[in-house]
Formats: structure tokens, sequence, C-alpha cells
């Protein structure tokens, strides 16, 4: 029989069977016998303690059948948030590194918000080709039921900055719903951001799935456990998400249930998703995107998602195909999983403000890509390395003035030294870079001497006398590649 | 140092020169921002344009240029620092 047939006979039974005391979910799975799965479809009934027969009042017995299908009765923990603590640490694998372009699979969080979670997968939107978007948990970025529009967020940390000179924000929430459907928030991502189609360790997204099949396999990768497999152990659960005082967060229906496969190499009990992992997408064995995780119980082997059709109905405001009740109109977003037919193909969101030739300029330098720059120079020869101290001595003085003292913020951005920064560093993360010859019609060399003059007058003593010494070693970067600026600085100074 | 009347004429010149506006529409009400369409940038390089044509000096902070929303604001931190 089609288990769809179950889901629906489950959701006519579903009020009856939650209003059993001892009941706090009720799905659609294999009927288990003795421990194990048997091929029999049936209507699950989920308690937290199962009793004998004969100790249950009559009128609490869970019906053998429900319009002609088999019942079972399950015996699982309630679901709770992922962020609710109780992970012990040093079990996991925690993600906080910096990815760009951005993927799904890895850490995001709010600005200014120290707990995050997973960038599921990213999103084009049908008849918006210059709108990307990303894929978290509501709860991710906000305490429900509290919403606040355009929360900007960050990968891996949600470092922001007064100027985008450097900061790791990759988008603001366009929209966030959290009900019975959905835990859900959309990233709208920086125009000039580049990402990938694909997830972290789990390769390239294939597009969209549909409602997975009982004990289907799925993998997901989250920020904190990484990259995991499962087995689709319940197709429709309704139920209760708990507070961590036991009183009831959010009411969902139709959530995907999710068991965690054994791990051979090392025996005993495995979870599919840990506190962290939230936003997480779960994908089939093609590598289709079939849902979003948003619950797990700590080490019980359980996570819980809401399937991908749902988050999508959510923000169009179609008929649910089960034939239930028309979707409140949210915002109209039309979500299209982001696909790619090969693995390395980067793209970009469109909008950027300002451009050079063809390379978009405007995405945010990162702290990791300043670091590695300044890495690279270090490491390429002593004069490199004399740079580098120089940056390290005067580095924080100089984005004081350039962010805080209106003459040199103005010279900064006027004179191209902000556009011929964001070259520098585009150079040495990419490589098929080249810092340009002109920047606004004016030569590279010409930039500099307006912000060297800026910093010098306004700038303290130390800045001062060492802009002096190093201003007249400077090489001429203009239309250099990342490996020519580090084959000058191995040439020794005069 | 300028009198009051004289900072008040220099600065809707200045205005009017610097964001390419007519001088005619300019009230203190008028917003660099919402009426004029200027950007931080502009507001900050029109301040310091007006200090040193007018020898008057403004706090040198960005958070002050960015509390400058109205041509009135403007005129009236001059005015406070002519006395």
């Amino acid at each position: 029989m089609d288990e769809r047939e179950y889901v629906e006979a489950k959701r006519r039974a579903a009020g009856l069977l939650l209003a059993i005391p001892g009941v706090h979910a009720v799905g659609v799975g294999s009927k288990i016998v003795g421990g194990e799965r048997t091929p029999q479809t049936s209507i699950r009934v989920y308690v937290t303690d199962k009793r004998p027969l004969d100790e249950i009042p009559p009128d609490e017995r869970v019906p053998r059948e429900i319009d002609g299908l088999p019942t079972d009765v399950v015996e699982r923990p309630r679901p709770v948030e992922d962020q609710v603590p109780g992970i012990p640490v040093g079990t996991d694998r925690d993600d906080r590194a910096e990815y760009r372009p951005v993927r799904g699979g890895v850490r995001v969080a709010r600005a200014a918000k120290t707990t995050g979670g997973t960038l599921g997968c990213i999103c084009d939107v049908t008849g918006d080709p210059n709108t990307v978007i990303g894929l978290t948990n509501y709860h991710v970025i906000y305490k429900p039921p509290a919403t606040d529009a355009n929360e900007e967020v960050g990968q891996p940390n949600g470092q922001s900055s007064s100027s985008d000179s450097c900061d790791d924000i990759i988008g603001t929430v366009l929209d966030a719903e959290y009900d019975v459907d959905v835990d859900i928030a959309l990233i709208k991502l920086r125009p000039g951001t580049r990402y990938l189609a694909e997830i972290e360790e789990a390769g390239v997204v294939v597009g969209i799935g549909g409602l997975p099949g009982l004990n289907e396999q799925v993998t997901k990768r989250g920020k904190t456990s990484g990259l995991t497999g499962g087995i689709v152990d319940d197709v429709g659960t309704d139920g209760d998400l708990l507070n961590a005082d036991g009183t009831v967060k959010r009411h969902y229906e139709d959530a995907i249930q999710i068991e965690a496969n054994p791990d051979p190499a090392n025996p005993g009990p495995t979870n599919f998703a840990l506190r962290g992992d939230s936003g997480a997408a779960y994908l089939n064995a093609q590598g289709r995107v079939i849902g979003i995780h948003f619950a797990s119980v700590p080490d019980s082997g359980i996570s819980w998602g809401m399937p991908i059709g749902a988050i999508i109905d959510k923000f169009t405001g179609v008929q649910r195909p089960s034939g239930g009740p028309t979707l409140p109109p949210a915002r109209h977003v039309r979500l299209a999983i982001a696909s790619a037919a090969a693995p390395g193909d980067v793209r970009t969101v469109p909008g950027a403000a300002m451009t050079a030739g063809d390379q978009p300029v405007r995405e945010p330098i990162t702290p990791g890509q300043a670091r590695r720059l300044e890495e690279e120079v270090r490491s390429a020869s002593p004069r490199g390395a004399w740079y580098a101290d120089l940056y390290s001595r005067h580095g924080e003085e100089v984005a004081a003035l350039v962010h805080g003292h209106r003459r040199v913020t103005v010279v900064w951005h006027r004179s191209g030294a902000a556009e011929l920064t964001q070259w520098l560093v585009r150079a040495f993360s990419r490589h098929d870079v080249r810092v340009p010859e002109e920047i606004e019609g004016r030569p590279v060399s010409e930039c500099l001497d307006d912000i060297a003059a800026a910093l010098t007058r306004y700038g303290s003593a130390g800045l001062t006398a060492d802009l002096s010494k190093a201003l007249p070693t400077l090489p001429d970067i203009a239309g250099m590649s990342d490996r020519e600026i580090l084959e000058c600085l191995k040439a020794e100074l005069v | 140092m300028s009198d009051v009347q004289g900072i008040a004429a220099s600065v809707r010149t200045a205005v009017a020169k610097t964001l390419a506006v007519d001088a005619v529409g300019l009230t203190r009400d008028t917003s660099f921002y919402d009426d004029l369409g200027a950007d931080s940038l502009a507001v900050m390089e029109l301040i310091s344009a007006l200090e040193d044509e007018l020898g008057i000096s403004l706090p040198e902070s960005n958070e002050f240029a960015l509390g400058i929303r109205t041509v009135g604001n403007l005129v009236e931190a001059f005015e406070t620092r002519a006395h």
C-alpha cells in the first residue's frame, strides 16, 4: 500500500492519538518487531515509556488498526531543539573555518551573536536572477518569536565592521518563518559574494528531491558533526518540540525523522546531528536536497528535519499537495535549489555596485583572507617580512583612521585605496586576478601617494616615521599577479 | 572668524556647489540624504571644504559627521564653534 495513504490516515487520526496520555508524536514508519524493522508499514504512535498492555486503562490504549491500517507503538524520546546545551565538549568535529567561495554545510552566525548554526544550501530565485539565498533555521538567527528585519549573517562568525574593508558578513535575512511547517530563515547573499552550488565534503548539489521513502539513506553536513549518514525512519512526524524546561516551544507537523547509521569503525551508539547542525541540508543518495535539519535528541541518534517542499511552498503560498490548508501567503520568493553539473563551478551574486573590467570587487575582505595575505608576504623574503612587521605594528591604527577619521575616510575611498586593497586581497586569494593598471582612470601609484599623504598627516609619529621609510621602497604593483608581487619582494632593498 | 550670517550663506553656497543642486530651494530642514541624495562621503567632503573656507574646525570623527543630516545641522555646528 502507498505510504501516502498511511500519511493521510495518520493525519486524520493525529488529533485523537495525540490526546492519549503519554503519546507525544505520531508518524508513518516500518513496524518494528523484536527490535527489527519489518517490511510492514504502520501508523506509528510515539511514547516516551512503553508499558505492558494490561497496565494501560482501556480508554488510553492505542487502537491496533486505524482505517484498516496497522499501528505500532514505538518508544522514543521527545526531540529537543539543537540549541539546548548538553553535548559534552570534545565529542564533536566543530568546524569554525572560513569557506570562500561560500557553500552549504558550513558555519553561519548572526552578527554579534556567539552561537551559530549551519548554512544548509544555496538557492536561486526563479524570476529574480539578482537574488541568491542561503538557507538556515529561523532559530539559528532569532530567538523565537522575535524577528527583526535585515539581520546581518556572517560565515563563519558574523564579524561585522563599520566599513566593508574587512568582515565576514555574507548577507542579510530576507525573510524568516517559525510555525507548524517550518523553522527557516532566508539569507539574501550580498552582491559580489562568490558561491558554489555544493555542500562541503558532500559535493555538488544536483537539485531538489521529493519526499524521501522510508528506510532511504540520507546524508548531511553540519558545522558541529561534519558529514554523517542516516536512514529515513519516519516520513510524517507530528509532535512537539520542547524547551529545556519541558514546555512546548513549537508544534511541528510532517517532519522527516532520521536515525543515524552505525559506524563500523567505532562500534556503539552514533549521532546523525548535534547542536549547531541546525539548518543543515539533508541530501538523498542522488545528491538532491530533500529537507533541512531542525532538531535532534543528544546522543539518541534521532534527528528531525522539515521537507524541502514545505519550505518552498511556504514562500510561494501554494496549496500543499496533500490537500492540507492553504499556507498563509508569506513573501513571494520562488526558491529553486542551486545545482551544478560539476564541482568547482564558482558563481557570483550579481549586482555588485563597483566593478573594474568584468571582475566584481565589492565582496568584503574576510579576516582569513587578510591573514593569508600577510603570511604570504611575510614568508616571501626578509623584505616581505619587514612589510608584514610594519602591518602588524600599524594595521590597527590605519584601520582606526580609515574607519573613524573623516578626512582619512574620504581619501581612502576617493583615491581608490579601498578598491586597490580589494584587488590586492583578491589577487592573493584567487590567483587568477591581477591588480589593475589604473583605478578610476588614475595610476595605482597615485592612489598610494594620496592615502600615504593622508596617513602621514593624521597618523601618529610612529606611523609617520615608518611610512617615510617604507614608501620609497614599495614596488609598483600595477598590473601584477600575486606571484609577480612575491617575486618583486625577493629583490633586496638597496 | 566668520559672522553667523556669513556662515549660513557660506554653507548654502558650498552645499549647492559640492552637491550640484540649486541653492534657492535649500532650507535648514533640507536633508542631505533624503532630499539631496548625497552619501556620507559627500557630506564628509562638504564639512572639510567648509572647515577650510571658514577657518573653523569641527570634530574629526566619522561619528560626528554622520550626525550631520540637514543643512540646519551643518550651519548650527559651525555657528556653535564660531562664538
